[in-house]
């Protein structure tokens, strides 16, 4: 039967073809990211990782240029983890707490809406620490991965960072 | 050089150019951010900017106030713009009231006095917005009607009953409620976080329905006949309407009852989904209770025949009786020639030179280089059973995607030109300046399909437009067009949350009484006659004598309107006791007006 369900389907084969109809060319490499740019990491002993020990994590951004305000989620998959306790550092907070009451989803390994603002017009640049949060391990032996989920940065006047985030593999011991 | 609110595009680019310029003293700047509008950004600020932080437009909880980029997103940038500003102080205190916009079904301002409503049943919206200065907030919204609101006593506050964000607030009247059948007055207020506060008053009307219930119920059906031949030529008029369209072929006629079954079925489907339905016709959330099908049913239904070209002369798409109070639910729309139908020949007349037009038509017009349905060497392979466009070959896609898009245009021009002719049947259509008509109110040679009850025409292209109003493009959906809908005000009324009668275009003012000639009133010679004066008297409204000790009616007979200022009735001594008397009077809109002890009879 032709009728609607067909004319989706055709709608996704004429996506498909494209760039072929059209003549365009295809491969090659992703542009280069023009504008500024950053790398997020989490900062922890990962020799020292052990069940059931608290373990505090750092979030540390690293960038060559200024940034006035970030917003962040991570995640442990797997519920390898509890996540808790999200703090801001100091490197980067200039009043000692965050913007909101991060949300999290301890159970799931997650937090998300680590956020935080420099007040004024002193931006922060170079190696710093944005926040830290308290990991327990449960599982013992096991293989794990702190990611992040998102990682938002903006410089003063609004722009927005193209940012690479280095999620992080660690061991659970027991 | 932060940003001031008066400019909400482009940030960076436009802030900076506003921010240098020399004409503009930074006194007079409100600061983008200052969301409590005192001209500094403080913490205060950074805790009201928290609470929208994340929301998104649409959001319960989005405010556009807080939005410093303007991109429909309250996130980590706002923040960055808002940080670098923070501290700044010197910006002007906003003293701008909010916007506030009260509509009932979404139906705007200019037809608020004109409104008429069933006891229950309907949506009262409120809108605000912060105008760009500090926040709207929400918890000082502030309700109150002038009657009473179900459980609600007149002056009670009803803001608890309002689902409440932060651009709007909801309330639906619950079934059953009983409102009083009378003028209405909502009086809305709410303030912004700089104190400031905005006051709207809204007047509507609630009557009981018409005649004997919601104009729409029980459903109607409509049976659109693609089987008639009154043009009188060798075929059936829709069949060669496909012809006309290159949507089928006499040349490969075996295709013609596929293509027809398939132009038919889109085109019930989108003319169904354009009362909110399913595709198929069923029930959807809030559809209007009307629905078409291509087969006689044996209950009752309206016909409205579809196919040829109207006697009338080419150019028109369509044409129907208007039937004003939606009463005949047997309408035939196929009778008297080819007055009356839609008539799809009309579209190469009326929009043969749209560029939309011809990007769907002419791939199938030989006259223009292409192939019609059923001659094309793909179309045996491209209209089989077992064609799935997933695995076809490009050329297959493309002839396919030919005579997709020619269906869908013709399909849906003749489902739009179909649903516009069934307004009419049901009895919309504004017809004559304000307030004559809504939903059609006079009959007559002055027709209007446009303007509204306010006398504007407005700019959307509503399905009860006129035909000729459209582009292609419009009529059809096409191009980024929406699919043409209802007017708001019309919508209501489909979905029977708004009445029709004459009273719907005009709602008259309240009656008066001010005496009763005489007041004095000796029965035991016979019948009187009384006289009662006072204003706003309709022709011809009710007399009744009211004592609370006596429940049988007390009614005057041969009532009869003077002016608007007064009228007689004839009290005969059989019906009516000695007695001190409050007296009714009642218009024929259902508006009263009772005089307390206004006649004693002796």
């Amino acid at each position: 039967m032709i009728g609607l369900l067909p004319r989706r389907l055709f709608a996704s084969a004429v996506l498909a073809l494209a760039p072929w109809l059209v003549g365009t060319g295809c491969g090659g490499s992703a542009p280069s990211p023009t504008g500024p740019q950053a790398e997020v990491f989490f900062e922890f002993d990962t020799a020292a990782v052990n069940e059931g020990i608290p373990t505090q994590v750092k979030i540390v951004a690293n960038t060559a240029y200024e940034f006035h305000s970030f917003d962040i989620d991570i995640k442990v998959p797997h519920q390898n983890a509890l996540l808790h306790s999200v703090l801001p550092s100091a490197p980067f907070d200039d009043n000692g707490i965050l913007f909101v009451t991060p949300s999290y989803n301890i159970w799931a390994g997650e937090i998300h809406r680590i956020v935080d603002f420099r007040h004024g017009s002193s931006s922060a640049t170079g190696l710093v620490e944005l926040a830290e949060f308290t990991m327990i391990p449960h599982t013992g032996t096991a293989s794990a991965v702190l990611e992040f989920t998102k990682v938002k940065i903006a410089d003063a006047s609004g722009e927005e960072f193209t940012v690479t985030p280095q999620n992080r593999n660690f061991t659970i011991l027991e | 050089m932060y940003a001031r609110i008066t400019i909400r595009v482009l940030p960076l680019l436009v802030w900076l150019a506003v921010g240098l310029s020399a004409s503009q003293p930074a006194s007079a700047a409100v600061l983008e951010g200052d969301l409590d509008g005192d001209g500094m950004l403080t913490y205060v600020d950074e805790m009201l900017l928290a609470t929208f932080y994340g929301s998104a437009e649409g959001d319960p909880n989005y405010e556009p106030a807080a939005d410093a980029n303007a991109d429909g997103l309250i996130d980590h940038i706002d923040l960055a713009l808002f940080g670098n500003a923070y501290g700044t102080t010197g910006g002007e205190v906003d003293t701008t009231p909010p916007g506030l916009f009260v509509t009932l079904n979404d139906i705007p301002d200019d037809m608020n006095d004109l409104l008429v409503v069933p006891p229950d049943g309907f949506e009262v919206t409120l809108g605000f917005d912060s105008l760009g200065g500090a926040a709207l907030k929400p918890t000082s919204l502030s309700v109150k009607s002038n009657q009473a609101m179900g459980a609600d006593p007149a002056g009670a506050e009803l803001s608890s009953s309002f689902t409440v964000s932060q651009k709007r607030a909801t309330f639906r009247i619950p079934p059953g409620t009983e409102l009083d059948r009378t003028s209405h007055f909502l009086t809305v207020t709410i303030d912004d976080s700089a104190g400031n506060s905005a006051r709207q008053v809204y007047g509507f009307g609630v009557r009981d329905y018409p005649i004997s219930g919601p104009p729409l119920s029980p459903t109607q059906t409509v049976f659109l006949d693609f089987g008639q031949n009154r043009s009188l030529g060798p075929d059936i008029d829709f069949l060669e309407d496909l012809r006309t369209f290159h949507l089928s072929s006499t040349t490969a006629p075996s295709y013609e009852v596929q293509m027809r079954d398939w132009v038919v079925m889109e085109l019930l489907a989108r003319a169904n989904m354009m009362f909110g339905r399913n595709p198929d016709g069923s029930v959807a959330p809030d559809s209007v209770d009307l629905v078409y099908v291509d087969t006689a049913p044996t209950d009752i239904h309206s016909r409205l025949c579809i196919g040829g070209s109207s006697q009338f002369g080419s150019l028109y798409l369509g044409a129907s009786q208007l039937d004003v109070n939606n009463i005949n639910h047997a309408q035939d729309e196929c009778g008297f020639g080819s007055a009356f139908g839609v008539f799809p020949q009309a579209l190469d007349d009326l929009w043969g030179g749209d560029l939309d037009y011809q990007a769907a038509f002419f791939p199938l017009d030989p006259a223009q280089g292409g192939t019609p349905i059923g001659e094309h060497a793909l179309d045996g392979i491209v209209l089989g059973a077992s064609f799935d466009p997933q695995t076809a070959t490009t050329h297959e896609l493309m002839r396919w995607s030919d005579i997709s898009d020619a269906v869908d245009a013709f399909a849906q021009a003749i489902a739009t030109a179909a649903v516009h002719e069934t307004g009419h049947l049901v009895g919309l259509v504004a017809h004559n300046p304000a307030p004559a008509g809504l939903y059609g109110g006079t009959s007559g040679n002055d027709y209007d399909h446009n303007v509204t009850v306010g006398g504007v025409t407005p700019t959307n292209t509503y399905v009860m437009n006129q035909g000729g109003s459209f582009t292609f493009a419009e009529l059809t959906g096409r191009a980024g067009e929406p699919v043409p809908g209802f007017r708001p005000l019309s919508w209501a009324y489909l979905q029977n949350e708004l009445i029709l009668d004459s009273s719907v275009t005009a709602l008259h003012p309240a009656p008066t009484l001010t005496s009763v000639s005489p007041s004095v009133l000796d029965l035991s010679g016979g019948a009187a006659v009384v006289t009662l004066n006072g204003t706003n008297f309709l022709a011809t409204p009710k007399i009744e004598l009211v004592e609370p000790l006596d429940p049988t009616p007390n009614e005057a007979l041969g009532e009869t309107l003077v002016s608007p200022n007064s009228m007689t009735g004839i009290l005969n001594p059989l019906l009516v006791q000695p007695a001190l008397y409050d007296v009714e009077l009642t218009n024929p809109d259902g508006q009263k007006i009772v005089l307390q002890g206004g006649l004693l009879v002796q």
